[in-house]
């Protein structure tokens, strides 16, 4: 079945004309020797190479934000909800490893309580995703956790970097289907499946990671004080970089902050790698040494959510893995239980 | 105190905004020296809001910090002379505490002339009143503190 | 493998077998491109996982101030001449007493980051052959510092008026997203309970927004001015790119300046805040 094929230069040209209807604009661009995920940036920036810095997590469940204000009005407390400003929202040239984040978090923010704050800019942001041809980076492990470098889970829109510079485009959703027109304004040719297929298989054979994860839960499972944890985690110094660069972790903080009559409450990012995030007010911290809350980082990726939500909490994208500063790599530690599963130990 | 101070408290240049200072001043010392002014019917502009600690030995950057957050355009310090602390040495320590904080809020943009530390004794009642009266008049022809006031509406 | 992970090896299996350490904290080969990783090794037969080259960035005395090295007796470190330094400001506040640390020093021509640039730490390095040890590995490296390497990375902002200074770093701290890895990877944020995390009162806020930013920013630079050694760990694991050692580079020649003193030389003298004179600046107070 043939595909629209655009060229890889006209896609900031769609970009625009997405701004120029009020859309805001998500992309990748060059930030000093990095790539970041930057709204109101110009289209001609975006990178089409590189795994961004940060997810775009930010753009769906920020990482501070108001939930409720309360006024002194007279004798009386006034209780007003705040709802976020969700835009109109394009993010373009995601990862796939970044869009599929999105249904893999959305039962969470809809399981006890309907989170309106994720829901309402859920409902208001498309994303177009570029599948990698290569893997961005050593640190991918997609295929690890069932998804590909040409995942379409999560997207709108999924864009195949096909040869001679030009983008291979499936529209998949109603919303993505939506922009078809547009896309079809900058038409050159057309691609066909074999195109496709190539992409798909250079860019899963491009990944140093490779490594299938599916006995990791079981194990855990029957695992709890084994003394893996003391040996792996003992070089973790207990900051939040691998939860806030994660685009799955979704733990939050509630803070009230309050002025002379006027107080907000927020929501704020947490993790659970910081020494009090378990503390309770009787002072008994349940988790209160590095390595238990490091075997809690896991438990809760690849075997309590995959028990409450059917899927593992991690799309493989590699980024606790390279930016964690002491190298305390997440693929090595899950990478290492699978292979302590498959012999029985 | 968000939605509050900007209705109270316009932008530079609009009509009604008046500086806010903030003076943390030595009880011992300074304290006094503002009662003795205040005893002795001298005026000086209303603007500032004095808090008392023990001595300046007490002072934290934190309370500079705490108070522009607040709204404070201008924040003076004030304790006793070197040599004449009511705990002997508390302002000598607060003097280098001072010096490094200036330099960093400096480093980081803050208009050091909001920021005035001074040593007024128990007897200089007209030396608080001075420094009051200079400071706020530094004060409003500065304008409010933008660079402070834009992170209040977060 | 060369000389000098061998004789780190070789030291390291020593002082654990004969007890002269319960254990030795030093780097191994990472996992991820040419990264090295901080590793606690308990006997010989793990001491021989220890590496030394120019990926050894990570400052190992932060591991000093947290479990399982808090509470031992006797520790060994492996260690740069720019760790150390970070270690005699731990000796001199008397937060790790010297005759429980053995250091196994090694001489060091300079490390690269993880973009392969060479940091500025190391352009101004006077320390190539550590001074204070228990054991040195490594031949003599003659220092060679670049006298300008700091002055030029303060120098734009130096050229800034005040408002444009402000506009720099509110950019940047607005960036700032709490992780903390600034303040985990320093060795001498060692707070117990670090004053973000103290809500009686609450005088940090904890939002990432800019205002929590500004604060939590500010007074981090300003708990270190005077005991920075500038060995560039926080800078290094932001995740978010902020230019924190230019605030802690421009404190450390304040301090300088106001006090004559700089941190991490000697062990025996008085940190600058901690003391006073009386003719100390007075200029600026009224």
């Amino acid at each position: 079945m043939p595909y629209l094929a655009i060229d890889v230069d006209d896609l900031p040209k769609v970009a625009e004309e997405l701004a120029a209807r009020g859309t805001r604009l998500v992309m990748p661009v060059r930030e000093g020797a990095d790539v970041f995920y930057r709204q109101g940036v110009t289209p001609s920036e975006m990178v089409f190479s590189g795994l961004p810095k940060n997810s775009i997590k930010e753009f769906l469940f920020p990482k501070s934000e108001r939930i409720l204000r309360y006024r002194y009005v007279g004798n009386e407390v006034a209780l007003e909800d705040v709802l976020p400003e969700a835009e109109e929202t394009a993010i373009v040239c995601a990862r796939p490893c970044d869009a599929a984040s999105i249904p893999v978090v959305a039962p969470l923010w809809n399981w006890d309580y309907e989170d309106v704050f994720f829901n309402m800019r859920r409902a208001r942001t498309i994303v177009i995703t570029l599948a990698c041809a290569q893997a961005p980076d050593e640190a991918c492990f997609c295929t690890s956790v069932g998804l590909a470098p040409h995942s379409d889970k999560g997207s709108d829109v999924l864009l195949y970097p096909v040869c001679e510079g030009r983008l291979a485009c499936c529209f998949l959703t109603d919303a993505g289907k939506g922009l078809e027109p547009l896309f079809a304004r900058y038409k050159k040719g057309e691609a066909g499946d074999d195109e496709i297929e190539a992409v798909k298989r250079s860019g899963e054979a491009s990944l140093a990671h490779r490594r299938r994860l599916d006995k990791v839960r079981a194990w855990l499972e029957a695992h709890f004080e084994d003394p893996l944890w003391e040996q792996k985690a003992s070089r973790c110094i207990g900051c939040g970089t691998c939860t806030f660069v994660c685009p799955t972790c979704h733990c939050f903080d509630i803070q009230d902050e309050s002025g002379f009559d006027t107080g907000y409450r927020r929501k704020n990012w947490d993790a659970c790698q910081f020494s009090l995030f378990t503390l309770h007010t009787s002072g008994h911290n349940p988790r209160d040494t590095q390595p238990k809350r490091y075997r809690q980082r896991i438990y809760h990726k690849y075997a309590i959510y995959p028990e409450k939500f059917g899927t593992v909490l991690c799309t493989g994208c590699g980024r606790c893995v390279a930016y964690c500063p002491v190298n305390l790599s997440l693929y090595d530690v899950v990478a290492a239980i699978q292979e302590r599963a498959e012999k029985g130990e | 105190m968000v939605e509050a101070a900007q209705e109270r408290v316009p932008a530079t240049g609009q009509q009604g905004w008046e500086p806010r200072i903030v003076a943390f001043i030595c009880n011992w010392c300074t304290y006094t020296g503002a009662d003795l002014a205040g005893t002795s019917r001298l005026k000086y502009p209303p603007h500032v809001r004095v808090i008392k600690i023990p001595c300046t030995g007490r002072f934290d950057p934190l309370f500079m910090i705490k108070a522009f957050e607040k709204g404070a355009d201008g924040v003076l310090v004030s304790g006793c002379h070197p040599g004449d602390c009511h705990y002997t040495a508390g302002n000598y320590n607060a003097r280098r505490k001072f010096s490094v904080f200036r330099t960093l809020l400096g480093w980081t943009g803050v208009d050091l002339d909001r920021v005035w530390f001074s040593w007024i004794s128990a007897a200089e009642g007209v030396k608080w009143v001075d420094t009051i009266t200079r400071f706020t008049e530094v004060i409003r022809q500065k304008g409010p503190f933008v660079g402070y006031r834009e992170m209040m509406d977060d | 493998m060369t000389e000098r992970s061998r004789l780190i090896r070789e030291i390291a299996a020593r002082w654990l077998a004969d007890g002269t350490v319960e254990a030795v904290v030093g780097w191994e080969q990472g996992t991820y491109r040419d990264k090295t990783a901080p590793v606690i090794v308990r006997t010989p037969e793990e001491a021989q996982r220890l590496v030394f080259n120019e990926r050894c960035t990570n400052n190992l005395v932060a591991y000093l101030k947290r479990e399982p090295l808090k509470s031992m007796a006797a520790v060994g470190i492996v260690a740069k001449g720019c760790d150390i330094k970070s270690l005699v400001g731990l000796i001199q506040e008397s937060q790790v007493g010297r005759e429980k640390v053995k250091i196994l020093a090694v001489t060091c021509p300079g490390v690269k980051d993880a973009r392969g640039t060479v940091p500025i730490k190391c352009q101004a390095c006077e320390v190539n052959t550590p001074t204070l040890f228990d054991e040195l590995v490594g031949e003599k490296i003659e220092a060679r510092p670049d006298p300008q390497a700091r002055s030029r990375s303060l120098a734009e902002l130096e050229a800034m008026s005040p408002q444009e200074r402000f506009r720099f770093w509110r950019k940047e701290f607005d960036k700032c997203i709490r992780c903390y890895a600034c303040r985990q990877a320093c060795p001498l944020c060692i707070c117990t309970r670090c004053i973000a995390e103290k809500n009686q009162p609450q005088w940090i806020e904890t939002s990432p927004h800019p205002r929590g930013n500004f604060a939590w920013n500010l007074i981090r630079a300003y708990h270190l001015a005077g005991r920075c050694v500038e060995c560039e760990a926080c800078e290094a694991a932001c995740p978010v790119n902020i230019p924190l050692m230019l605030l802690n580079r421009t404190m450390a020649d304040e301090i300088k300046h106001l006090f004559g003193y700089e941190a991490g030389k000697d062990p025996a003298v008085q940190p600058p805040l901690r003391t006073f004179q009386l003719d100390d600046d007075n200029s600026f107070i009224l």
